[in-house]
């Protein structure tokens, strides 16, 4: 699975117009079970919108954002707002590009950077980062909590990487 | 999804091998099937190459994720025998799997034979392509992706799997199908060679990665010599059989069985694209033939990433064995008894409460739609979902 990391709010607001109607579209897969996604994450940065003005019209959760196919049923089966012209994008940088290319007159932002590639434990609750991209490299062994992210301090997978 | 290539060739792969290696085929059944690299169907070519060139394989391991490490644990406990047994582990996974198989197997040879080079989409066209790679790999992220032949190309891996390099010869005996003589792998299972011979055979409880059940009774046969019809998904190919797959009674007999099994079914409320469905189409049954048995039980939505509907459960089983053998949990299983035996998650509790690891084996197993994943669409404060 994949590790991928929200990037600050204020990177996310600095791409949007007060004007812009807003839909968030939030992967259900590797970007759920780090946090980022899920119906969690959706409705973490939906509320933070709404609070601060912007409008949010549409939520979509999909089971993997990255698969084309997965994202043609979504089509098939929701109709985005009509008003929409932003889509948020809750998914690793795979699932960013899928969403992108599957809504061209839409403008998709990217809402998240990838960490690396993860082990999981669902039974503890736990995931490490085992295959950092070059900028999380220092960052290679840490250990968070499933479904948020959080850092563990405390090693839990005895994993040597 | 994440993406992998191959990087070792096959004469790399013997030289780390002995022939007094006791081997299993590891593979993951998720992104790394998707890159064409793994999956049941590679686990099987690779045993065989093996096989013929004389290592002694034991066995061969498909786990729905493998870098879900409790899930790798419990295949270990599930198959004790099999791993007490062997002791070189040839892993067919990304470098998370590998890094999962290789610290639960910390004690036998664990052979890594991909390089995951970033992360990727899966095209319509079942293609997986690359998106954003590895920095070593020296390659830009791409939005439109990258095929793997050129990602191979530049890193220096294989994009195609071992077979690529050689070709496995398995033991091919002469059987008869419908008084025609055909050629078959020796020690097949009967329905898969029948499929892939271009019979249409309906079956909805066998599905190759899973061990064969017998239940739904579809894929009936007649085998000269047999005093019963037999299944042919619990059948294996032999020397000289002569099986009669198609004729008027078969046919009558799947759809009756096919109605059957609709009486305890919520009809209405089937999926369009399930394998019931399609075999239902197939035998052209408009109207259930009989009334219907069961009563409304109530959806099952408290998973995060998945739906339960009971009411177009058939009992085939497969979700139960897919939990137990590709996962490894055993979250699902059969309760109570005769008509009144159902599938149940645990003691019999929501989903969402169980030890479920949203590893997605029982919905991909699933051919009626009665197990789904989610898809939640909010356009209020209320979700509405849609399966």
């Amino acid at each position: 699975m994949i590790f991928s990391r929200v990037l600050p709010y204020e990177d996310v607001v600095k791409q949007l117009n007060k004007q812009d109607s807003i839909a968030i579209i939030s992967c259900n897969g590797c970007a759920r079970t780090c946090g980022s996604g899920g119906l969690r994450g959706a409705n973490k940065l939906r509320f933070r919108l709404i609070s601060d003005g912007y409008k949010v019209t549409d939520v979509i959760v999909v089971l993997y954002a990255c698969s084309e196919p997965s994202l043609r049923e979504l089509k098939r089966k929701v109709k985005l707002d009509s008003e929409v012209n932003v889509i948020i994008s809750l998914a690793c940088s795979a699932g960013w590009a899928c969403i992108t290319r599957a809504f061209p007159d839409k403008k998709v932002i990217n809402a998240t950077e990838d960490v690396g590639l993860m082990v999981i434990d669902t039974d503890e609750g736990t995931f490490e980062l085992t295959t950092p991209y070059r900028k999380y490299e220092q960052q290679v062994g840490s250990e968070y909590k499933v479904g948020t992210g959080e850092p563990i301090i405390e090693e839990r997978i005895m994993l040597e990487v | 999804m994440i993406i992998s290539l191959r990087s070792m060739s096959y004469e790399e792969l013997k030289q780390v091998l002995t022939k007094d290696d006791k081997i299993v085929v590891w593979s993951c059944d998720l992104c790394i099937k998707y890159c064409g690299l793994g999956g049941l169907e590679k686990a099987r070519i690779l045993e065989d190459m093996l096989k013929e060139d004389g290592y002694n394989v034991v066995g061969k391991e498909v786990v729905s994720e493998s870098c879900l490490i409790n899930l790798v644990k419990k295949h270990k406990v599930n198959r004790e025998e099999l791993f007490r047994e062997a002791n070189t582990i040839i892993v067919l996974a990304c470098e998370s799997g590998y890094e999962c198989v290789k610290t639960v197997f910390n004690d036998k040879k664990v052979i890594k034979t991909m390089k995951t080079v970033g992360v990727g989409n899966l095209t319509s066209h079942g293609k997986a392509v690359l998106i954003t790679p590895f920095e070593w790999t020296g390659i830009d992220p791409n939005i439109n992706g990258y095929r793997l032949n050129s990602v191979a190309e530049k890193t220096d891996l294989y994009a195609t799997f071992f077979d690529a390099e050689k070709k496995p010869k398995p033991k091919m005996v002469n059987i008869k199908i419908n008084g025609k003589l055909y050629k078959a792998r020796e020690g097949s299972n009967l329905l898969e060679t029948l499929i892939s011979l271009g019979f249409k055979i309906p079956h909805l409880c066998y599905k190759p990665e899973l061990s064969p059940a017998g239940r739904c009774r579809l894929c009936l046969v007649k085998i000269k010599g047999e005093r019963r019809l037999l299944p042919a998904c619990c059948t294996q190919v032999k020397e000289g059989m002569e099986v009669i797959a198609e004729d008027e009674e078969l046919n009558a007999l799947r759809k009756l069985i096919l109605e059957m099994i609709l009486a305890e079914c919520h009809y209405e409320v089937l999926p369009r694209k399930s394998e019931l469905q399609y075999w239902i189409r197939r035998y052209r049954i408009n109207k259930p033939s009989f009334k219907l048995l069961t009563e409304a039980k109530p959806i099952d939505d408290s998973s995060e990433v998945l739906i339960r509907n009971p009411n177009i459960c058939i009992l085939c089983g497969r979700c139960v064995r897919a939990c137990a053998e590709i996962s490894g949990q055993r979250v699902l299983d059969f309760a109570y008894r005769g008509s009144k035996t159902e599938v149940v998650a645990e003691l019999n509790m929501p989903i969402g409460q169980t030890d479920c690891a949203t590893c997605m084996a029982c919905v991909n197993s699933c051919p009626t739609g009665a197990l789904t994943s989610k898809l939640i669409y909010q356009k209020t404060l209320n979700p509405i979902l849609l399966f």
